[in-house]
Parts: C-alpha cells; structure tokens; sequence
C-alpha cells in the first residue's frame, strides 16, 4: 500500500474510480475540469497531478484526496498553501483509518494548508488531526423581496458617492493587479495572493465557469476586485426565473469598499437578479457590508435561503472551512485572521 | 476472552469514551470506530503489542468487533 501522487497517465483508473464512489457524470469524472483544477499554475510537474492517491499492493486505486497548490499572504510572508479538496475512499474501506492517512501525508508535506466545506461525516477527522475551522459567513443582499423561492425584507438603497469612481468588467489579469495586490495585501493577514497568476487561472482562464470580474478605480489606480458569478436557480424541472449574484471574490482598499460593493448591487439590479451572496470568513469589509444594506443571511429570517442551486436543495446549509498550520516555527494564528470565500476552494464547481 | 480481546477492549473503551460489548457488536456499524480511533488502535497494535499490522488485511470483514480485530492480530504475530 503507498500514498503518491496521481499520475496523468493514470486518468483511466482514477476516472473509473470516481465514477464508482461518486456517480458517472459527477463533476470529479471531467477531466477538463479535472485537469484544471489538480494541475494549476503552480504544479511544476509535468506527469504528476498534485492530487494524492492511495494505492493497494496491486495499483488498484483505494482512496484519492485532491489537493492543489498556491502561494498565500501570511504576516507579509508568501508561503506555498496547500488547498485540499475532495477525499473520498472506497465504500467498503470506509471508517478503516485510510482517510485519516491520506489527511496526514496531505497536511504534513505542506506549511500552510486550509480545506472548504468539509462535509459533517469527515469534520470530527479534521478536528481530531489537530485542525481548527468555523463557518463562513453568509451575507445577504435582497433585490427582489418576492419570487416563487422567497418573500423577504428589500434591501435598503444606500446613498454612496460615485464621483470620481469607475467600475471596469475585466478579461485577465496583468502586472496593474499585481501592484494593486502588494499593496492592500496587508489588510488581510492570511489568505491566497490574489496575483495575476492565480486570478487567471482561478477565474479569467476557467475552462467551465464564466466569471465577470471587475476592478474599481479611481483615476487609473485599481482600488478593488470583485469577482461575480450570475446563477439561475434551478428546480426538479428546470430553471425557475430567479437569478442569484453570487460575489465569489473581493478584496479592496478601504476606501473604495462602499462603492465596489454598491456598484456590484447595482450591477445585479440592472441585470435582474434577485438577490445577492457573499460567503467570507472573519470580519472583513463588516463596516462596508452593512453601510452598503447586506444583512446577516445566517439570521432569520434570510437563513432558509438556500446555497445549493443545480438543483435547489437544503441539504447543505453554510459553507465551512478548516486550517492547520503544520510548520510549528510560524505562529498560531487566530481563525479571524485567515481571509478566504467561496472562491477559495474547490467548491464554486460548473 | 483472550489477552489480546482484553486489551483491544481497554484500549478502545479509554481511546472512544464508548462502552465496548464483547458479543461481536460490528464497531463500525455503530459508528464507534471511525478513521481517527482506527489509526490510534493501528499504532496501539504496533507499538504496545508489539505486532505488524499488515494495512491490506485492515478491511470491515475483519476489522469490525473486538473479536474480529483479535483474531486478525493472532494471525499477524
């Protein structure tokens, strides 16, 4: 039995495999999107993905945990983090030890390494492994008050000055959003360097997930990133006339918080969405959200809105995330340090 | 109950805070037993019995009770 990286020649193998432990035609059996996600920018390998699988003695695939890499902001320090996605072992293995092995060889190879939505079967592993993680929070934008979803409370219109200000939907990334970047950087103490790099391949390059992103300036000086996905809601039979705006990124300079955020409403107001969300951990952009008119959409009565969209269900209520810091020379920080959303991790699939 | 029933009973009755039956009571069907506390009995067998654990022989089959986890572990010695 080994642990080792997944060759690409191996595709075959891993794609029965999943196949068998998800079902066929589960996002995890396309290799676009597999090759996208598991071979990124930063995998300099040209045979391996960065993903793990657990071998038996005869090469039969056991257990795979997907994993990718990218550099993160810690303290003013670029240090490699390691982003862990899907673990999954084979149904008749399951409860044996084998996924716990996987989480050890996935965690210690790596400094710095952070996990989103940890399903509730698995989170008491995490924890037991010496990780520590919460909820992200959900904040709420309500445009529409009632569709065939939802009556809720509107959102109030807050007055924002504009003056001065512009707002740019965006193709890629180049070396402006770098110097953007290292400068604000220091406004959240860890989290994912947003450099041209990442945001090309995490957002302007996707293969399968058509992002609209946009850059607040003033003057020439780029002083926010939002990053939107429109989502049309979805029922047992088809899609249902309600549109989500979905913030998947942001990050800005103080300053132009207010007007990114109110632009971006206004943006999904003109483009007749519903409603927006926005998932972040910590406290950022607290000040701004609420000047703006988000509410806490983890409160009643904006709590039953659900996340899950392709369909509409219920069965996952709040996105979480969970850390472990396994260099033991850096320092422990606190959860409300780390800065990460739904974009984040591997779980704004197509 | 044989020595190695016994301590494997210590063992996981101290390691998951559950009362352990020895009437073959599958361990992992109720939920007793998970990943964590199975690599924590793994290091226990290995390193306080003194017995190589051979990780391709750890299936629910024979991994499931306290009886079925001392037998496997005569087989091993």
């Amino acid at each position: 039995m080994e642990i080792r990286p997944i060759k690409k020649s191996e595709w075959p193998k891993l794609l029965a495999f999943n196949e068998d432990e998800y079902r066929p035609g589960h996002i995890m059996t396309n290799k676009t999107y597999y090759d996208w996600q598991f071979d990124n920018f930063t995998n300099q390998n040209k045979e391996n993905y960065s993903s793990l699988g657990l071998f038996g003695k005869s090469g039969e695939l056991l257990g795979t945990f997907g994993m990718f890499q990218a550099p993160c902001h810690f303290f003013g320090k670029t240090i490699m983090g390691n982003c862990l996605a899907n673990l999954i072992v084979r149904k008749d293995l399951r409860s044996l030890g084998y996924g716990y092995l996987l989480l050890e060889e996935a965690s210690s190879s790596h400094e710095l390494n952070i996990d989103h939505t940890i399903n509730q079967a698995a989170w008491p592993m995490f924890m037991k492994a010496g990780w520590q993680g919460e909820n992200l929070k959900r904040h709420l934008y309500i445009i529409k008050p009632k569709n065939n979803l939802y009556e809720l409370p509107v959102s109030s219109e807050r007055k924002v000055i504009k003056d001065g200000w512009h707002f740019d939907l965006v193709n890629d990334f180049g070396e402006e959003i770098n110097v953007f970047w290292r400068r604000i950087k220091h406004r959240y103490p860890i989290t994912v360097e947003r450099s041209a790099d990442y945001l090309n391949w995490r957002y302007a390059h996707n293969p399968l997930v058509k992002y609209s992103m946009f850059l607040a300036k003033s003057g020439e000086e780029i002083k926010a990133l939002v990053v939107l996905r429109m989502e049309d809601l979805e029922g047992e039979n088809g899609i249902l006339g309600i549109k989500a705006g979905r913030i998947i990124d942001f990050v800005s300079d103080e300053e132009a918080e207010d007007f990114a955020l109110d632009t971006t409403v206004e943006y999904c107001r003109e483009n007749d969405v519903d409603f927006l969300d926005y998932f972040s951990s910590g406290n950022f952009h607290a000040r701004a959200l609420k000047k703006v008119g988000f509410v806490d959409g983890d409160s009643a009565p904006y709590a039953d809105l659900p996340i899950l969209f392709h369909p509409i269900s219920k069965k996952r209520t709040h996105l979480n995330f969970a850390v472990k810091i396994s260099n033991l020379e850096l320092p422990t920080p606190n959860l409300n340090d780390w800065y990460t959303t739904k974009g984040g991790g591997d779980q704004d699939r197509p | 109950m044989t020595t190695y029933e016994a301590k494997i009973k210590t063992f996981l009755e101290k390691e998951t805070q559950h009362q352990i039956e020895s009437d073959g009571t599958n361990l992992i069907e109720k939920g007793v037993l998970d990943s964590f506390s199975m690599i924590k009995l793994i290091n226990f067998v290995e390193t306080e019995l003194g017995v190589k654990v051979d990780m391709e022989e750890i299936t629910p089959g024979n991994f499931n009770s306290v009886e079925t986890i001392a037998r496997k572990i005569e087989t091993w010695r």
